[in-house]
């Protein structure tokens, strides 16, 4: 087919080839009708025209359309730009559906969306969700647009840059050094979270009009990784600010929390005038002495071994400048020995790979006054009484600190591995000195708890609540009981014998737990303090929960009430905010469980009326958490828990709206908590059981079974992508159970729709016969998981096949007039053969 | 419209499209146009200096769809969406900015030379040469499809030349004669 333009298209690029001046001629000298040479000369002069019309009016229209897709995000307004970042850019933002008008800074990525940007602003966003200081700039809230651009909403800080502000309000000395406290501050609690800041510099540092200092931008933050102590390596981009970053990090080596220090040197450096500050800034310089002097040199040092090891010790330096004792900074020859044997000492290995920036202080410094000990016996007690310092600042500290941090899942069972490793090592050179020994059974105590937290394999766990049972014996058979022996007896009995139920070796488990209980209510003749207190009240909840399907429902909500008693006991000893915090959560679980256990009375009115009292309570209390530790995970995920409970009550009471309206709000909970940490296996477990719940409730509800075959549908996927450490854990069976019941008797009331035809309702109650069976086949395989909050299922379960045979009966039996008839019709053709 | 799009389901796509399936092909398109989308309203003008164009817009839309793992004759076809995609998006959002500037009403409008090049220039403009190239289209297929390819596409010479299973000589000529016509059309 031929189109027009071929007319033209040769005499055309004939034309084109000519000089200018010659075309005239030849086109006048050309065959054509005056009409296409009009053409061809119009074509002509559009190809002389050395402007290109679309290039301008596409790039117009491409600016235009960003232009107005990005004035809003989720519930904010894009006021204006405010700054420019290493991958970012980010708006002031003012909130829009809100009562109040709240100024926000919103970080959007800067250019394409590359996968690398995409992975770093969801990087920042989990870092700044484990970050809770008030000199920190905080997340407040974060999201996605409908075309998959991610953002981050960011406290707004109405200030000036750290040396812009410093220049205005000509500080004094003690003034400046109180700003950087507060910055040593931000970058010690970032640091003990185990975050590497980067791009510490006075531009990321705003001073308000208060006086308050917030560092910004952690934007190209790294995790520490557990390994190795550095940050994990960065190929694609290195973004780094000159003067600022130190020697490994320009040259592209790793960076450790002891690049931050170098950082932190030069912005001080800056600060007090020691060195010339950036062109603009007008900052009055100080007269420096020598000490301080040494300690900015101390901290901006080339080389990371001569730095400060951790911001808390370069604070502790500049305490010291400001309190005229003498800086260590002076005994940088010194100190660099002492590291040097440091890093050739034995434990060294085991040490640098549990890699935290508070352990490799308290260890700098504890070996570093190791080596300043002459005699050689001095120094092995010494040894032992840091290393056991260790044990516990590891165990304990460490793993409170990062056990609530979103996305160190990985970092924890690492950091597990380590820790059982490393105490496995002590015991072995532990000799008799019963503080360490002791010392060491709470280390394995400790670790049980966290393998049960992180659904550590049973019979490893098993293994550990072992150790920390025989260290204590063994301590026992040579000294008198005191309190301290006694709540770690306690504490591993009740940890081993939840170990025991989880591996299924019930007999084993249920001698521990008589045994646990046995402590847990005996008297003793000195006053309980909180730690003891504390357990006899965990040992009496967690029998109440692992005992399950051996007790009757109200013994159990009977144990749990005990278990609260115990808690509140232990509240009034409890001598931080922590513990109170801690201790509530526990009353918090007690309520919870509670009230799913007397939902199983239902025969009692007045057990599903406390039932939504004990629901109500739970989250009450963990709403209360939550508002105060609005970072933790552990409290959002049991508030997520407290909702769903709710949410479970009013539907078994009947009321649906408000079963709906209280899964919505466990759902927007839930959501929240995705943000926080997408990758935390017992949300995802939770998750799946109220997805169940929900599902159960409507059904009860009599809703649409199709719809509802759906949603379990999703929740099978659910299932699937459970983390492989759970993948052989009982809790799938359950959960499979649970799908395979709610399946088939959804499928049951498919098939009694008599819209369906007569083969189609045979087949789904087949269907259902057959999930009956599978899902008897997975409580098979876990029969104590369904305990007594689960019998209406577990009901469901053994009663289903023969209401399905009789359902099926029922359909041979008693036939519909109309298809009656049909089948007479063809029995009597039958008959007539 | 925003699921997570994998080379999978491209090449999926792209097979049953192949085979006929034109509502595939519905999907493909709905896929890059979602995609196209998305990065507009990601790319801020923030590079100082320059300025994201469509043509940016539609190759970027291809690495994010197609990874590298498609073979070329996949790519060849996906190409002819890409570009389809980006054209869309672009004369969906400048037809509804004219239609909220004038209330309701979707009128051409005159090009004032002597105005500069305002957003509703620029709109308007392209609605012209989205129509221009429509009328091209009618008749003269590949030429019409060289345009897009370079120009709501971002592909090189030699991409549109394997695309359309020509020479890169075809290629030049007929985009320099298409180009000049547009031109004109757009004058007249």
């Amino acid at each position: 087919m031929s189109a027009p333009l071929d007319r033209y298209a040769g005499h055309f690029e004939r034309l084109c080839a000519l000089p200018a001046a010659e075309r005239a001629a030849a086109l006048a000298a050309l065959p054509l009708t005056a009409q296409e040479r009009a053409m061809l000369r119009e074509l002509l002069d559009a190809d002389a025209d050395a402007d290109d019309p679309l290039t301008q009016v596409l790039a117009d229209s491409a600016d235009g359309l960003m232009a107005e897709r990005v004035q809003r995000l989720g519930p904010y307004r894009l006021l204006r730009e405010i700054g420019v970042g290493g991958m970012g850019t980010v708006f002031l933002a003012e909130r829009v559906d809100g009562g109040f008008a709240q100024r926000v800074a919103i970080k959007l990525l800067r250019g394409f969306p590359t996968r690398e940007g995409l992975r770093r602003l969801r990087q920042e966003r989990q870092i700044l969700a484990g970050l809770d200081h008030p000199n920190i700039a905080r997340l407040l809230d974060g999201g996605e647009t409908a075309d998959g651009q991610p953002w981050l909403a960011l406290e707004h800080i109405d200030g000036l840059p750290l040396l812009a502000w410093a220049a205005q309000h000509a500080p004094r000395l003690a003034q400046r050094l109180a700003l950087f406290d507060a910055v040593l501050d931000a970058v010690a609690h970032a640091h003990q979270r185990l975050v590497i800041h980067r791009d510490i510099k006075p531009a990321n540092v705003l001073v308000n009009a208060a006086g308050e200092v917030k560092l910004l931008d952690f934007g190209i933050a790294r995790l520490l990784d557990l390994d190795t102590g550095q940050a994990s390596r960065d190929t694609s981009t290195r973004v780094f600010t000159l003067g600022y970053a130190s020697p490994e990090q320009r040259e592209g080596r790793a960076v450790t929390t002891i690049s931050d220090i170098y950082s932190l040197g030069r912005l001080l450096a800056e600060l007090v005038g020691a060195t010339a500050a950036p062109a603009g800034v007008a900052l009055p310089a100080l007269p420096l002495d020598t000490e301080l002097a040494g300690i900015i040199a101390k901290a901006s040092d080339p080389d990371p071994a001569h730095r400060y090891a951790s911001a808390g010790e370069l604070r502790d330096d500049l305490d010291r400048y400001r309190d005229g004792r003498p800086v260590r900074a002076a005994r940088v020859t010194r100190w660099y020995r002492l590291r040097k044997f440091v890093r050739r000492h034995r434990l060294a290995v085991a040490l640098t790979s549990l890699a935290s920036a508070a352990l490799l202080a308290s260890w700098g410094y504890a070996l570093y006054q190791a080596g300043e000990a002459r005699s050689q016996a001095r120094r092995a007690a010494r040894h032992a009484g840091d290393v056991r310092e260790l044990a516990n600042r590891f165990i304990s500290g460490i793993f409170a600190q990062i056990v609530d941090v979103p996305g160190t899942q990985a970092a924890q069972l690492t950091l597990l591995d380590t820790g059982i490793e490393y105490l496995n090592r002590l015991q072995s050179e532990a000799g008799d000195d019963t503080d360490l020994l002791l010392d060491l059974a709470d280390g394995y105590n400790t670790l049980s708890r966290i393998q049960r937290r992180l659904y550590t394999d049973p019979a490893r766990r098993v293994g550990t609540a072992q150790q920390a049972l025989q260290l204590v014996e063994q301590v026992e058979a040579r000294l008198p009981p005191t309190a301290r022996t006694y709540t770690l007896r306690l504490s591993a009995l009740t940890e081993l014998a939840c170990a025991e139920a989880a591996a299924g070796e019930f007999a084993a488990a249920r001698t521990h737990f008589d045994a646990a209980l046995g402590l847990a209510r005996a008297p003793r003749s000195q006053p309980d303090d909180f730690a003891l207190a504390r357990q006899r009240a965990e040992a009496e909840f967690q029998f109440a929960d692992e005992a399950g399907i051996e007790l009757a429902p109200l013994q159990r909500v009977a144990l749990y009430a005990q278990a609260a008693a115990g808690y509140t006991t232990a509240r009034v000893l409890a001598g931080t905010d922590t513990a109170r915090d801690d201790v509530d959560d526990s009353i918090a679980a007690t309520r919870m469980k509670s009230a799913r256990l007397l939902l199983g009375e239902r025969a009692d009115p007045q057990h599903l009326a406390k039932a939504m009292a004990h629901a109500e309570e739970a989250l009450r209390l963990q709403q209360a958490l939550y508002q105060r530790h609005p970072r933790s995970l552990r409290h959002l995920a049991n508030l997520v828990l407290a909702a769903g409970g709710v949410a479970k009550v009013a539907g078994r009471l009947g009321d649906y709206g408000r079963a709906r309206e209280a899964y919505a709000i466990t759902r927007d909970y839930d959501a929240r908590l995705q943000r926080l940490d997408p990758d935390l296996p017992v949300a995802a477990v939770n998750r799946i059981a109220l997805g169940f719940e929900q599902v159960d409730m409507e059904r009860r509800a009599g809703g649409e079974p199709t719809a509802l075959l759906g949603q379990l549908a999703a929740i099978e996927g659910q299932i699937a992508q459970v983390p492989a450490e759970l993948a052989d854990q009982r809790v799938l069976h359950a959960m499979r159970a649970w799908l395979h019941t709610l399946r088939a008797e959804l499928n049951l009331r498919r098939s009694e729709d008599p819209a369906l035809a007569a083969s189609e309702r045979r087949a789904l109650k087949q269907e259902a016969l057959h999930d009956y069976e599978r899902g008897a086949a997975q409580i098979a395989l876990a029969p104590e998981l369904v305990g007594a909050e689960e019998q209406a299922t577990l009901e469901l379960l053994r009663s289903g096949p023969a209401r399905v045979r009789a359902s099926l009966a029922a359909m041979q039996r008693g036939p519909t007039p109309a298809r009656g008839a049909a089948r007479h019709v063809g029995a009597s053709a039958r008959s007539t053969r | 419209m925003n699921e997570p799009s994998t080379d999978h389901d491209i090449t999926r796509l792209l097979d049953a499209w192949r085979s006929g399936d034109a509502q595939a092909r519905e999907a493909l398109v709905q896929r890059v146009y979602a995609n196209v989308r998305a990065i507009a309203a990601q790319s801020l003008r923030q590079m100082p200096g320059a300025t994201l164009s469509a043509t940016d817009l539609a190759h970027e839309a291809l690495l994010r769809l197609l990874g590298s793992e498609l073979d070329w004759a996949d790519r060849r076809h996906f190409f002819h969406v890409a570009a389809q995609a980006t054209r869309q998006v672009l004369v969906d959002a400048a037809r509804k900015r004219l239609t909220e500037k004038r209330g309701g009403d979707v009128e051409r409008v005159q090009l004032d030379q002597a105005a500069g090049v305002s957003t509703s220039d620029s709109d308007a403009q392209l609605l012209q040469v989205d129509e221009a190239l429509r009328d091209l289209a009618a008749t003269d297929v590949r030429r019409a499809r060289v345009i897009e390819l370079v120009y709501f596409g971002g592909l090189s010479r030699l991409e549109v030349a394997a695309a359309l299973d020509v020479s890169e000589g075809t290629v030049d000529r007929d985009l320099r004669l298409a180009r000049a016509w547009l031109r004109t059309a757009l004058e007249a």
